[in-house]
């Protein structure tokens, strides 16, 4: 394609000026990733679920269970590798790296992260990595949750400290190689309890938006015991808080009572609002910026009976921003809402899944919804209740299919908790597609 | 599309002598109604992280001398992007490019910056990228007496570069053409480096969120904390 | 070599009251009416560490002070019940340690006899520390080289069965605390010191509630228990599961009525006959021991199970009578006082804070070694220095 001077420069310019004055807006992952890692936009061939070991159920450790999702596949549907870490640590969440090739995995009551290669190898994970020394490093604390990429970086949310197992935590930035870099606590000043869960982050706003679940002494506790425990019960976390991705400091603390979890930034282009749902209060929860630029929050919809305590425990929002996937773990159900109106958030579809339900995962386009069961080791149901799966549904839109059911304790795997979609060739990611919103002339000119 | 020959610096220039993009580095405001971006953080009211120890590595300069890359991250201030000359990717190599061009123009009027901020381009295409094409790439941007100077950096080969991204923690894969000859490393997302002058990575930016603006505050903190520090 | 002790810690000990043997607060009776022989400060800091190590636990997660939290009153104020290694149920309420040099009957059923061998039952429990076997926990220390020369330092031999239950049970007898405005009152003779409404509230605590009868005073001190065990019914309800509904707090202002059908598919409420589970005598049925009531206003929530959360709800309690049941204690029965008498008992039992909680809490965190299990920040960030591997 010939080119000119002249109409190169000015191509140019209009891109560089939307790129500084516009700024690209979040793009997330097929569910739930930073904005920083290359998306699978088409068929994720993948899955890893990190599994908590159960006495007594196979070898009886936590793994990495990593499993064929591709229907064109000869082992669609099969566990094709098993990775035991050892021990039992209470794993929860795990991350993807910014270049994709890592997978980072924390234990919230070890304090252990284990660094996975999901690069050289996708379908064979190694574990090429394992801090031990979180709890001295980061400044006394405890339960490393959510793992978020920054460039070069990632993110580390815990949930405690080991003063006294409370819910009074910080956030906690490690690079790559895995080394300490800061941590700084949670405000609990102006209005801030001082409490973590999950975080998300919005670099074309340059801010992170953090939330509050509770302490080792609640999430390890049997949820039965916890539940009749006044005292227990009380400490929760009520707020959120929005920081400067840039310096690392609290913008603004928001009220959210009745422990706010996950939180998703919408991906459709020009949104900048951000979404949770309050786990005891069955509330959800959006946050967006007013005429004068200043963060709010609002109660945009009410999930289930919350007299029930349906316990909303994970969300995944489409790539449209028009619709949220909620699972609720004591009734076992995934809820579809409707986001098209944020004046009339609305629950359109329900569907019970299994006795107990945590993560919802979608793929990119919406079209595979995966759910699995296991919320904490302590506070999953006991006897028959404790259905341990992946369950894998199409979803057309109308009705949910299931495809794909695997028994992880009919597997001797055990509790199946977070899921992370993988491709077996990397070169299949389409990185952020900045092309498109923050570079678009420049875009077109190609 | 390539930016071999093209001399992006020289629009670049123009364009902020148009003031096109200082009204943009001015902060925004939400005067319009609409939601402005952000505004960055002043300089100096922020501390950036002590992220790692910038890799080294042997590299040749743009006159084919074998020098260390510690040499061009230590001492100055230095903003380090990986590039190839070849690259097409709009959001990549010619974007990081382009702001480089704007970041030395914003600085290089500025006394507290003058001589105590560096640029380098280190090629991610030993293959393509000789000693030669880079000291065409880079014209008289490479000019080494400019008051922020901007040195072009290449590897010997492949063995010799792929240490380097490692130590940078940036993503790449060896590809083959369909002759089977290497084409050099791919990379999904192009990471640009800031690096304060003992040789510490202070700040990693994507291409796809880099701000000149934001570059440039950052750089800014690093020359008032160095300054603070008595260096 | 000499010892060499920090000067921090000796300033924490300073603060921390005497070291065993020594004067004991306002209000307290003499140490030696405890029959121990009084610590030196190598044995006291050696006990304050290990109490504070987390590494003493089986996984390395809890410490003593993990369910006994020095700012918490040395018991957990956020919890009815502990939780235990990897989260295991614990069935009863961390007791506080304050002033536990005097106390005779240790645990809430009286099970042990010093607090030398106390030390092990924690440490032992499979659903409490859950090391595996004493020899664990022996080497486990031995083999922590911050620990080097301490044991031999304080005991002249190394960390062993006794030495390890000597060393934390010289710790715990420090934690003395008095001088609180009611033994300034009462024992100090100074009039001022405790406020009318308490002043009243002292008169029906001895008086027409009753409540001196097992939390018992001296003429020169007091340690308000009498040390023995009785039955208020809170153990025989729960065993006979006459409480079904459960208050619930979700968020502050948000509660709702849970019922234990609901709660079906979770773990059990686990058996507790309390002092019986000792004696095997059926008239010890559901009978726990009197705590003291010393620094009660810090220790919540009350009762062997902690399942009143407020000094308020523990004054109700007893108006009400207990709970009836065929061991209930006689000498709890209804008091018929008026809103007016409560608020006053509660008054009392908050003029029974010691003056020095607050430095007992810092004292224990003095630490400055790995043990200290490096306290989360309380305000800046924390990170690596910028630069430092450059200089």
């Amino acid at each position: 394609m010939p080119k000119t001077h002249r109409s190169h420069s000015l191509r140019l310019f209009a891109a560089l000026a939307a790129a500084a004055c516009v700024a690209a807006p979040a793009r997330a992952d097929e569910t739930s990733c930073s904005p920083y890692t290359p998306l699978i936009q088409g068929q994720e061939d993948l899955v890893y679920v990190w599994t908590l070991g159960v006495k007594g159920v196979g070898d009886g450790s936590d793994k990495l269970v990593t499993i064929d999702v591709n229907p064109a596949s000869r082992t669609y549907g099969k566990v094709v590798h098993k990775l035991s870490i050892g021990g039992r640590g209470e794993i929860h969440h795990i991350g993807l790296s910014d270049d994709r090739r890592y997978l980072w995995g924390g234990a919230l009551d070890s304090n252990r992260i284990y660094v996975f290669d999901i690069g050289t190898d996708p379908a064979k994970p190694k574990l090429v990595r394992t801090i031990k020394d979180f709890v001295q490093k980061s400044g006394g604390y405890v339960g490393p949750h959510s793992f978020i990429a920054l460039p070069g970086r990632m993110l580390v949310t815990p949930l405690s400290n080991s003063r006294d197992h409370g819910g009074e935590t910080g956030i906690v930035v490690y690079n790559n190689q895995g080394d300490f870099v800061a941590s700084h606590p949670i405000p609990k000043d102006g209005g801030g309890d001082g409490y973590g869960y999950d975080a998300g982050v919005n670099p074309a706003k340059n801010v992170f938006l953090t939330t509050s679940f509770t302490g080792w002494n609640n999430y390890m506790m049997d949820l039965g015991k916890l539940v009749k425990d006044g005292e227990a019960m009380k400490r929760f976390g009520n707020t959120s808080v929005m920081w400067d991705l840039k310096t690392f400091k609290p913008i603004k603390v928001f009220q959210t009572p009745g422990a706010p979890l996950e939180v998703r930034w919408s991906l459709a282009k020009g949104d900048n609002w951000a979404l949770t749902t309050s786990a005891l209060t069955s509330k959800m929860w959006m946050y967006k910026q007013d005429a004068k630029g200043e963060w709010q929050v609002k109660e945009v919809a009410t999930i289930g009976d919350p007299a029930k305590i349906p316990l909303p425990v994970d969300i995944s929002i489409a790539r449209d921003g028009k619709s949220l996937w909620v699972s609720t773990f004591m009734d076992g159900t995934v809820r579809l809402f409707d986001l098209a109106d944020h004046g009339k958030v609305r629950e359109v579809y329900q569907k019970q899944v299994g006795s107990q339900v945590n993560m919802v995962s979608q793929s990119f386009d919406g079209k595979r919804v995966y759910v699995t069961t296991s919320l904490l080791g302590n506070w999953d149901k006991k006897g028959k209740d404790d259905e341990q799966f992946l369950k894998i549904y199409d979803w057309d839109g109308k009705e949910l299919t299931q495809k794909v059911h695997i028994d992880f304790y009919k597997e001797k795997l055990g509790r199946a908790h977070h899921m992370k979609f993988q491709v077996r060739d990397l070169r299949q990611l389409k990185p952020l597609d900045t092309a498109a919103d923050g570079l678009p002339l420049l875009a077109h000119s190609r | 599309m390539s930016f071999r020959g093209a001399r992006p610096g020289r629009f670049a220039r123009r364009l902020l002598v148009a003031g096109g993009l200082l009204a943009c580095l001015a902060p925004a405001s939400a005067q319009s109604g609409a939601v402005p971006g952000y505004l960055p953080n002043p300089p100096g009211t922020y501390a950036l992280q002590d992220i790692m120890q910038a890799g080294d590595g042997r590299v040749l300069d743009s006159q084919g001398r074998t020098r260390r890359l510690a040499e061009f991250t230590r001492g100055r201030v230095t903003l380090l992007s990986f590039i190839y000359s070849s690259c097409a990717d709009p959001a990549g190599c010619p974007y990081a490019y382009t702001v480089f061009h704007l970041v030395r123009s914003a600085l290089e009027e500025d006394p507290a910056a003058r001589r105590k901020v560096r640029l380098v381009s280190l090629s991610f295409d030993p293959h393509r990228d000789t000693p030669e094409t880079l000291r065409l790439y880079g014209g008289p941007d490479a000019n080494r007496e400019a008051p922020v100077r901007w040195d072009y950096l290449t590897t010997r080969s492949t063995a010799e570069l792929l240490p380097i991204l490692s130590a940078y923690g940036q993503d790449a894969s060896v590809e083959k053409d369909a002759a089977g000859r290497p084409r050099g490393p791919f990379a999904h997302v192009l990471k640009v480096f800031l690096i304060d002058r003992r040789g510490r990575v202070r700040e990693i930016y994507t291409t796809a969120y880099l701000l000149p603006p934001v570059v440039v505050n950052d750089i800014r903190t690093l020359l008032l904390e160095e300054g603070r520090e008595g260096h | 070599m000499r010892p060499r002790i920090p000067a921090g810690v000796l300033l924490g000990l300073a603060l921390a009251g005497p070291v065993a043997g020594g004067a004991v607060p306002l209000g307290l009776p003499p140490l030696a009416q405890t029959g121990t022989a009084p610590a030196t400060r190598a044995q006291v800091e050696l006990g304050r560490k290990l109490f504070m190590d987390r590494r003493l636990s089986h996984n390395g997660t809890l410490s003593c002070a993990m369910c006994h939290v020095p700012e918490q009153g040395f018991t957990s104020n956020e919890l009815a019940t502990a939780v235990g290694l990897e989260g295991q149920t614990v069935r009863r309420n961390s007791p506080t340690l304050y002033n536990v040099a005097f106390v005779r009957r240790l645990f809430h059923d009286g099970r042990e006899f010093s607090l030398e061998n106390q030390a092990w039952g924690p440490l032992l429990a499979a659903n409490e520390m859950g090391n595996p076997s004493i020899g664990h926990v022996i080497e486990r220390i031995r083999g922590l080289p911050d620990y080097a020369g301490m044991f031999r330092r304080a005991y002249r031999s190394g960390p062993d069965v006794v030495t390890i239950g000597r060393a934390l049970a010289a710790y715990q007898r420090t934690l003395l605390s008095a001088n609180s405005p009611f033994d300034r009152w009462r024992y100090g003779g100074r009039r001022e010191a405790m406020e009318a409404s308490a002043r009243r509230g002292f008169a029906l605590f001895v008086g027409r509630a009753g409540c001196a009868a097992c939390h018992t005073l001296g003429p020169r001190h007091a340690l308000l228990s009498d040390g023995r065990f009785h039955n208020t019914g809170i153990g025989y309800a729960r065993s006979m599961g006459l409480r079904r509904t459960h208050h619930v707090p979700l968020a502050p202002g948000v509660s709702i009525e849970v019922d234990d059908s609901a709660l079906a598919a979770f773990e059990a409420a686990p058996p507790d006959v309390g002092r019986y589970e000792v004696t095997l005598d059926p008239a010890d049925s559901w009978a726990y021991r009197t705590p003291t009531l010393r620094n009660v206003a810090l220790t919540g929530p009350y009762m062997h199970d902690g399942s009143l959360p407020t000094l308020e709800a523990v004054v109700d309690f007893y108006d009400r009578g207990g709970i009836d049941n065929p061991g209930r204690s006689p000498l709890v029965r209804p008091l018929g006082l008026s809103a007016a008498e409560k608020a006053e008992l509660a008054a009392f039992l908050r003029s029974l804070t010691g003056d020095n909680a607050a430095a007992l809490a810092r004292g224990a965190r003095r630490g400055l070694g790995p043990e200290a299990a490096a306290p989360a920040p309380a305000k800046d960030a924390r990170s690596r220095p910028a630069g430092a591997s450059a200089q």
